[in-house]
């Protein structure tokens, strides 16, 4: 473990949790630097980070989870990190493989490795529309990008230095996992997913309902077509 | 047209030039948009006085239909939401650049006044 890694850890009214995943990243990846980003909450989710001893970036306002994300790409920008890791708040995302994720891009020609749900998996998804939504979101990405994703919407994913500069300074503000694997497949980047398996939740619900869940897929296509036609940036020239 | 809507037209251009007047003059609207109202109810109030005009221009690009004259209006109106939403686009792109700037350097101002109170501690020491 030779790289600096930041562990970006999104959290919006997560107090009763994240303390405990904050603790489970310290003792599973200890080799990593954890920057919770608090965006607007209103309960003690600072100060429970904070007592953890881990930086806290608190946002004005809520401001989605997209921006949120962002800000953590932004600190590992300006703190020179080699390797930024998104761990979702809730504690779904299983900390002992964050070391597998940073391995995956040390061994170089990889520029984001997603922790996929999907890849090598025969478990049973729990509803006919829940697998169908994969399905089909899986294909989609697929045909936009030429590129066999199994897993775009996981927000278990670890990047690296090329990719930290372009998030800091282009990233969708909904639904951004998706858009952000086909638009870096497209514009060239070495996307790479390796299997793991996510926890269920230990409290809260899940953000996406059923009617929420037709409304991400609907929008996370249309998000996915629009991207397509956008102009490549290159980050690395702009600069 | 009658005289009665000529009023109308001339009552409504100057309603909006005096509008877009006052709230220049109270700071609330910027000039660069304030000068499309002005724009807007000068060319009203100029068809309110003068309705040879609005005869002259239906003639020469052929819209003789009072219906042709609406989708005309209703697609500057569209263009018009148009350019705000546009407006409205890159505010929230500058809000949120900025909010997350915000929190950044409140995190190095945090940091940095740590660091200096530590060192003040340990100068005393």
């Amino acid at each position: 473990m030779n790289y600096r890694t930041l562990i970006i850890v999104p959290a919006y009214n997560e107090d009763a949790i994240i303390g405990q995943v904050i603790d489970n990243i310290l003792t599973e990846a200890p080799f990593a630097d954890i920057v919770v980003v608090n965006d607007g909450s209103t309960d003690l989710t600072t100060e429970k980070a904070e007592s953890r001893g881990v930086t806290v970036i608190e946002l004005p306002y809520n401001m989605g989870i997209g921006a949120s994300v962002q800000t953590g790409y932004k600190y590992a920008f300006e703190n020179d990190y080699d390797v930024a890791i998104q761990a979702d708040g809730d504690g779904q995302h299983p900390a002992q493989k964050i070391e597998d994720l940073v391995k995956e891009l040390e061994s170089g020609n990889t520029d984001l490795v997603i922790g996929s749900r999907y890849l090598n998996s025969n478990e049973k998804e729990t509803s006919i529309t829940r697998s169908f939504a994969k399905w089909l979101l899986a294909k989609v990405v697929t045909l936009l990008c030429g590129k066999k994703i199994t897993d775009s919407s996981s927000g278990f994913r670890a990047a690296n230095r090329r990719v930290i500069k372009l998030f800091s300074h282009m990233y969708p503000r909904d639904y951004p996992e998706p858009e952000t694997v086909a638009f870096l497949v497209r514009s060239g980047y070495e996307v790479k997913e390796i299997p793991v398996r996510m926890n269920t939740r230990i409290t809260g619900e899940s953000s996406i309902t059923m009617l929420k869940g037709i409304i991400y897929i609907i929008k996370v296509m249309l998000a996915l077509i629009i991207d397509k036609f956008k102009a490549t940036i290159l980050i690395e020239e702009r600069e | 047209m009658t005289i009665l809507q000529q009023i109308l037209i001339f009552c409504m251009a100057i309603g909006m030039l005096f509008s877009a007047f006052e709230l220049i003059r109270r700071q609330k609207l910027r000039v660069e948009y304030a000068l499309l109202w002005i724009l807007i109810g000068f060319i009203l109030f100029m068809f309110g006085v003068f309705p040879s005009i609005l005869y002259l221009i239906s003639k020469i690009i052929g819209l003789h239909y009072f219906t042709m004259m609406l989708l005309v209006i209703f697609l500057f109106f569209l263009l018009m939401i148009l350019h705000f939403t546009i407006i409205i686009s890159r505010q929230k792109e500058y809000e949120t650049e900025l909010a997350q700037k915000l929190a950044l350097l409140t995190l190095r101002v945090v940091k940095l006044e740590k660091n200096i109170a530590f060192q003040r501690t340990r100068s005393q020491d």
